[in-house]
């Protein structure tokens, strides 16, 4: 039944990550396109609940599940996806283009002899066959991809696709696959993890930022914004002057010559906006300025503006939060 | 005229000398031919005037010269002093063979006025070696080293000084009938001696002097190969091939298609003009002390790059010369000039500033060396501040450092009724407002500026929007001439595809690339300054202006507008027509004008070691206590706009172009 949709489900730990989710939303849709069943596919060691796929849309789920596969290998977890992939016919093999999924997707393209494109932020259905859109040139054009074959393989960017509600009336039926590896599987062997130094979120990955520039006026001002950023699960971002001026870390520093970001949401506090800085940040979904200069810059990119002390500004958003969202 | 053993004495004593002399030169020569080829043949008439012209009146020393430093007039009278003693030795020598060569020849009253300008030559000598020990070990400039050389040189000139009137002292008492009568010194001499009771022996010991004189003379002539004074021989031919191009202006890349190596990663990929230049390095310390760099606390010290490159040359010299004549290839190795003698914060330092360059007596270009190397870095090791790839990346996309969409270059100028060249190319002059005038909030306004100007004045004029593309120059001074080339080649399509024959820019580092970079790419047109037009205009009664701005101003010189090329008066003329105050000058003006720090790429990179370049500046000027300081340049701006914040001084001193005042200024 060529017309099922194969989805990888990425998982760190046992735990599947949002992107699993996101990509078993979008195969679950293609596959209803297709007339086909939305089958993901979880592999590694431990794996925590994988009939919950099935609230985000997964008709079923095979697991893969053995101690050997506790660390991402692309040998050892391609030869993996693409057994299942040989047992389970799809017409289209689906990833989210992570780390993992870009390593992955090269692997399963091959191994199927199929077509791939990486990176797609649109798709559609045409005549029963699968059409990708993907960005090229940096950004600068769109390229429509169609495919010739039985089967393609596609990778989708994260975060572009709007991740449905779980229904968490639906479950799905789990199937455990057992797979046999030898030593000359594991071409490269991972030997240690060693995690991010510190529970802070870093700027360059945070959904939400809110950064502050030279109207905070002293380091031990920042308090405001990190109860701010506590509420929002967000990070807290600096311009360059605060960094210049030892108040925060470089590491924190949003601009020209600190972290390119481009967050689905950005509150700037104090900072004016000049354009070194914009050059940081411009890309932001939404852009929110407080700072008490009606001129200042920064209202010129951003969605919503308010002039004002942020001394005031910051904590009264921060109790109005505090109310929405629960302390 | 000796007796024939001292004749003979002599001839082996100078043919010595000769051939160690030679040896010597040619070893130097030969390291020069180490070099790549450079033609520097042409224009020969405008090269005798100008080294003539530098070393005759000595601008080379005095136009350093300010009240602080007077060492410009030191050098002046040593040289001239010691210039009266070579001819005189050349007497000697002569008078040695020949009795009848000597001044005597050309009449008593020659011979008196000879020795009498030689005496006072000597006393000037000894004045000046005096001066220069209490500079160099007492007074202790930071320019200056207390180097052994130097101490050396010093030394033997005092010395040398010393047994010239010691030999004339004993030659008067020897003589039955003086050799001349004004020879002052040697008069004084001979009375000391005699007073020592040495009349009788002073036959001998006058021959003892002249022969041991003559050993030092000789001897210092082959020490002057060996020592910094190797200036004295090799600044004269680097004065001659001085640069004939614009100032400043970076070589391009030849067959930049079809080339296998860029940049320069060892001291043989520099030209024999490159390597000349460290020969006739005096070591004054001049380009040191002006640095930008050095002045904040960096690691960039220009003269320790040209003498540690010098050095570098001198020590791995023979192996050099070993390896060309057996031609084999060093292929892939490490690096022996890039981080072994000149570290990459060094190279990174630099502003382009050409402070260094405007001060140097001896024309040596240290910038050139510099973005040479960089050059290598970028475009062999792809070894750069990882901060400046996002401005590779922006410049590439979207032909700004930004990174900013270049559909939106043009926002600037809608509602303002202003055509694209595209819209109506019939225009007198281009209006080229680069990437801070199309895209920095802040400096749109002076673009906006520029435009009521044009348009109150009449001129007709046109932009080229979003077909106007990024002028390069921070590319190409960060050392990624690939990219630069394909801009300015883009550039000069577009500018040639509308004919474009005049280029009105508003910012300098747009202005001296177009200017005097594109041509060697194919793109000649006439490129003035925002300055230098408005100044036109005003002169030529276009402009009406109010003429009432009362402000305290002070002018910041940018680099690449001043040096570069050497636009310093324009800009004062134009604040001097609207105001009704006069300028207060910052103490480092016009030539000697400090960096605000932007140049040679900077703009676009961290400043993590010593103060900040940006912020001294902005101390210098609210130095002067002003209500406003005024630029020609988005950079400077920038700069002080940020130095004013850190000094919190924002509300109190703003900073202006000269555009924007004129253009408040307009009726």
């Amino acid at each position: 039944m060529a017309n099922n949709v194969l989805i990888y489900a990425e998982q760190m730990g046992g735990k599947f990550r949002p992107t699993a989710f996101e990509a078993v939303c979008q195969g679950k849709k293609i596959a209803q396109e297709l007339g086909g069943e939305a089958i993901a596919v979880g592999i590694g060691s431990g794996i925590e609940d994988p009939a919950s796929l099935g609230q985000y849309g997964a008709d079923k789920v095979i697991v893969v599940d053995n101690e050997k596969l506790k660390d991402f290998t692309v040998d050892a977890y391609g030869k993996a996806f693409a057994d299942v992939a040989g047992n389970n016919d799809p017409a289209v093999v689906l990833m989210s283009a992570t780390y993992q999924g870009k390593d992955l997707g090269g692997y399963v393209s091959a191994a199927l002899d199929a077509p791939i494109a990486a990176d797609c932020t649109e798709w559609l259905v045409q005549d029963g066959k699968i059409q990708v859109k993907r960005p090229t040139y940096a950004g600068k054009a769109y390229v429509s991809i169609g495919f010739t074959g039985d089967v393609s393989v596609i990778s989708i960017r994260p975060k572009v696709f709007a991740l449905d509600e779980p229904d968490a009336s639906k479950s799905a039926n789990v199937e455990n696959q057992d797979a046999a590896f030898s030593d000359s599987d594991f071409r490269s062997i991972v030997k240690e993890i060693i995690a991010k130094a510190g529970g802070k979120i870093d700027v360059s990955e945070a959904d939400i930022i809110v950064s502050g520039g030279r109207g905070m006026k002293g380091p031990e001002n920042f308090n405001i914004l990190e109860e701010m950023a506590e509420l929002l699960g967000a990070a807290v971002g600096a311009s360059r002057t605060v960094v210049d001026e030892g108040w925060r870390e470089h590491a924190d520093q949003v601009g020209q010559t600190g972290k390119v970001v481009s967050p689905k949401l950005y509150i700037a506090c104090g900072i004016s906006g000049a354009i070194q800085h914009l050059a940081g940040m411009r890309t932001s979904k939404c852009i929110v300025a407080i700072n008490k200069d009606p001129d200042a810059p920064i209202f010129n990119i951003a969605d919503y503006g308010i002039v004002g002390d942020l001394f005031q500004v910051v904590p009264a958003m921060t109790a109005e939060l505090k109310k929405v969202l629960g302390s | 005229m000796l007796p024939i053993a001292g004749k003979i004495f002599l001839l082996v004593l100078i043919a010595v000398t000769v051939y160690f002399f030679v040896q010597r030169a040619k070893y130097l020569i030969d390291l020069l031919k180490l070099g790549t080829p450079e033609d520097r043949s042409d224009n020969p008439q405008e090269r005798w005037k100008f080294v003539l012209g530098q070393v005759l009146p000595q601008r080379c020393a005095t136009k350093n010269v300010t009240k602080k430093d007077l060492a410009g007039v030191g050098h002046l009278l040593l040289f001239y002093g010691f210039s009266v003693y070579v001819i005189s030795y050349g007497f000697h020598i002569f008078e040695a063979f020949y009795d009848k060569l000597s001044p005597a020849l050309f009449g008593s009253g020659f011979n008196n006025l000879f020795f009498f300008v030689l005496d006072t030559a000597g006393l000037v000598v000894i004045a000046s070696i005096i001066w220069a020990v209490i500079r160099r070990y007492i007074v202790r400039p930071d320019r200056l080293e207390a180097s052994m050389d130097a101490g050396v040189i010093l030394v033997v000139v005092f010395c040398l000084m010393i047994m010239s009137f010691s030999v004339e002292g004993f030659r008067l008492l020897a003589e039955e009938t003086p050799f001349a009568d004004w020879a002052y010194m040697g008069n004084a001499f001979s009375q000391f001696f005699a007073n020592m009771g040495l009349q009788e022996r002073s036959h001998t010991l006058f021959y003892v002097l002249w022969y041991l004189h003559m050993i030092v003379v000789f001897g210092f002539g082959i020490y002057i190969l060996y020592s910094k004074h190797l200036h004295v021989l090799a600044a004269h031919p680097n004065l001659y091939f001085h640069s004939t191009k614009p100032k400043g202006s970076l070589a391009p890349i030849e067959n930049m298609e079809e080339a296998e190596r860029f940049g320069a990663s060892d001291i043989t990929h520099y030209s024999w003009k490159h390597l000349l230049d460290l020969y006739a390095c005096t070591e004054c310390g001049w380009c040191s002390e002006n640095c930008p760099a050095n002045i904040s606390g960096k690691a960039l010290k220009p003269k320790d790059v040209i003498h540690n490159m010098k050095e570098h040359l001198l020590a791995t010299g023979t192996d050099l010369l070993a390896k060309k004549a057996e031609e084999t290839q060093a292929d892939e190795e490490e690096p022996s000039l890039v981080r072994a003698v000149v570290t990459e914060d060094e190279i990174w330092d630099c502003t382009n500033c050409m402070a260094c360059m405007e001060v140097c007596p001896v024309a040596i270009e240290h910038v050139n060396k510099i973005d040479e190397m960089r050059r290598y870095l970028v475009l062999m090791e792809s070894n750069f501040p990882q901060e400046v790839q996002v401005v590779f990346k922006g410049m590439e996309t979207n032909s700004n450092p930004w990174g900013i969409g270049m559909s939106t270059r043009a926002d600037w100028a809608k509602d303002l009724g202003v055509k694209t060249l595209a819209e109506d190319s019939d225009v007198d002059v281009l209006l080229y407002v680069g990437c801070s005038g199309a895209f920095d909030d802040r400096y749109k306004k002076v673009s906006v500026a520029m435009v009521k100007i044009l348009q109150a004045a009449g001129v007709k004029f046109g932009i080229l929007g979003t077909e106007e593309g990024c002028c390069g120059d921070s590319a190409r001074r960060i050392g990624n001439e690939y990219l630069y080339w394909m801009m300015a080649q883009q550039n000069i399509e577009v500018f040639n595809g509308y004919n474009v024959k005049k280029i009105l820019v508003t910012c300098p580092h747009g202005y001296n690339t177009l200017k005097n970079d594109y041509p060697q790419f194919g793109g000649e047109y006439e490129v003035i300054h925002h300055t230098e037009f408005i100044l036109d205009l005003i002169k030529n009664g276009r402009l009406k202006l109010k003429g009432d701005l009362a402000k305290t101003i002070t002018y910041h010189d940018s680099c690449f507008l001043g040096r570069y090329n050497t636009i310093y008066e324009q800009p004062r003329e134009i604040l001097g027509a609207i105001s009704t105050t006069n300028l207060v000058e910052m103490e480092r003006n016009r030539r000697f004008g400090f960096c605000c720090g932007a140049g040679g790429g900077r703009m676009w990179m961290e400043e993590d070691r010593g103060e900040k370049i940006n912020e001294i500046r902005t101390e210098e000027a609210l130095s002067t206590n002003p209500d406003m300081i005024a630029t020609a340049c988005p950079f400077c701006m920038t700069m002080f706009e940020d130095g004013l914040k850190a000094k919190n001084a924002e509300e109190k001193v703003k900073v202006s172009d000269i555009a924007e005042l004129v253009a408040d200024q307009l009726i």
